[in-house]
């Protein structure tokens, strides 16, 4: 079963100073004054927890990670991020966290595909984020446990090694279908994109979404990766300019379709997450986008817990998605 | 059984002429990047085998679909 719960800081520390290997999320001034040990951390105060999403500046997520022979920690600083896949191991998983808005977070999510190991070798994780009543106020942080560093950029890490017979798989939990009403695609990777097709004549994006009536951004954009369904939720459209941001890139090789709209999130995310929550969970995390929109403040998701995210590692960068890895 | 990587089952998979499903994210993400990418041919088909390899105990339903 999963081994993650909300805790105080006091029980926290107390996890790290047992010697676990721990992945942490919560409030910047609380991971800032954890011991240092075997962990990794990322600010967030929204949590999927046991008795429903919550926001919280007084608890901690920590995660067990655990049924592993062994978890390695590293630091990447931007320049080495690419080392990640050739540290990851050969049979395990790799879970990292990078702070929303950084060099880290757009270069892994625009090339992380490319790297011959993508797909490969299971990589998890979380975009750390910060309370969004303080937006423009503070920046995302990242901390590497086992010096104590609060980072800006960059990415922290865990690398699990699994005995052999044991296997790392990470689930995409999305709510979201394509409507398939209309195809679009892009001439570019990025994070913005004004220039598109929309079943191959050229237009704007923030054109497109303000004829299908989503320029309040509220439904994602839904690519279809080959049967695998990965969201670019919207981050901001300027019907101005034509340019829309989104909170995961989008790419040139994806058909993308406007999602049908969810009449209730917590309805679908449970249909979505009953056949994952009794296999063995290790982690998971759930989009801050999901969050707001679904309004899951308050509301159960089954049993699985984890932090609420400004993006969603599932071997690339996701959004408005939730993701699970559990051992097989 | 993984056939071998000189079958033309994976060919057929990275051309999308015969018909496969599978609700395993990492082969579907596996799968996009390598039907359009420039890598040669050969490499591609490395690499679906290499992943068939690596996680055929959670592949029977696939496996079964490739040869038939």
């Amino acid at each position: 079963m999963q081994d993650t719960s909300l805790v105080t800081f006091e029980d926290a520390a107390k996890r790290i100073r047992s010697g676990a290997a721990l992945s942490i999320a919560g409030e910047e001034q609380l991971l800032r004054e954890l011991p240092r040990g075997k962990w990794i951390g990322g600010t967030i105060p929204y949590f999927m927890a046991r008795n429903g999403g919550c926001k919280t500046k007084s608890r901690l997520m920590v995660a067990e990670l655990t049924q592993c022979e062994s978890v390695a920690f590293k630091h990447y600083p931007v320049e080495s991020l690419g080392e990640l896949m050739r540290d990851a191991p050969e049979n395990g998983w790799s879970l990292i966290i990078m702070p929303y808005g950084g060099k880290a977070h757009e270069q892994f999510a625009v090339n992380c595909r490319d790297d011959a190991q993508a797909f490969l070798k299971p990589v998890v994780g979380w975009i750390a984020g910060i309370d969004l009543d303080l937006l423009g106020k503070i920046t995302p942080k990242v901390v590497f446990g086992p010096t104590g560093e609060v980072l800006s950029d960059g990415a922290v890490a865990a690398h699990g090694t699994l005995a052999d017979g044991k296997l790392a798989l990470i689930e995409v939990i999305n709510i979201f279908e394509p409507d398939r009403l209309d195809c679009v695609r892009f001439p570019s990777v990025g994070f913005k994109a004004n220039q598109c097709t929309v079943n191959g004549k050229p237009t704007t994006v923030a054109a497109f979404l303000k004829e299908r009536g989503n320029v309040d951004g509220k439904l994602p954009l839904v690519g279809d990766f080959s049967g695998t369904y990965g969201n670019a939720a919207i981050q901001a459209v300027n019907t101005d300019t034509g340019e829309v941001g989104f909170y995961a890139p989008v790419f040139p090789d994806v058909d993308y379709y406007l999602a049908k709209p969810v009449a209730n999130y917590v309805t679908e995310f449970h249909k979505h997450i009953a056949p994952v929550e009794n296999e063995d969970v290790l982690f998971s995390c759930n989009c801050a986008v999901n969050y707001l929109y679904g309004e899951l403040e308050g509301k159960k998701l089954g049993r699985i817990e984890g932090p609420v995210t400004f993006g969603e590692i599932g071997y690339q960068l996701l959004s408005q998605t939730m993701v699970a890895m559990r051992i097989c | 059984m993984i056939p071998k990587l000189s079958h033309s089952c994976w060919g057929r998979l990275l051309d999308r002429t015969s018909e496969f499903q599978t609700k395993h994210a990492a082969l579907n993400f596996l799968l996009q990047k390598l039907r359009t990418s420039q890598e040669p041919y050969l490499q591609k088909c490395q690499s679906l085998h290499e992943f068939f390899v690596k996680y055929e105990r959670l592949l029977q339903t696939e496996i079964q679909q490739l040869t038939r």
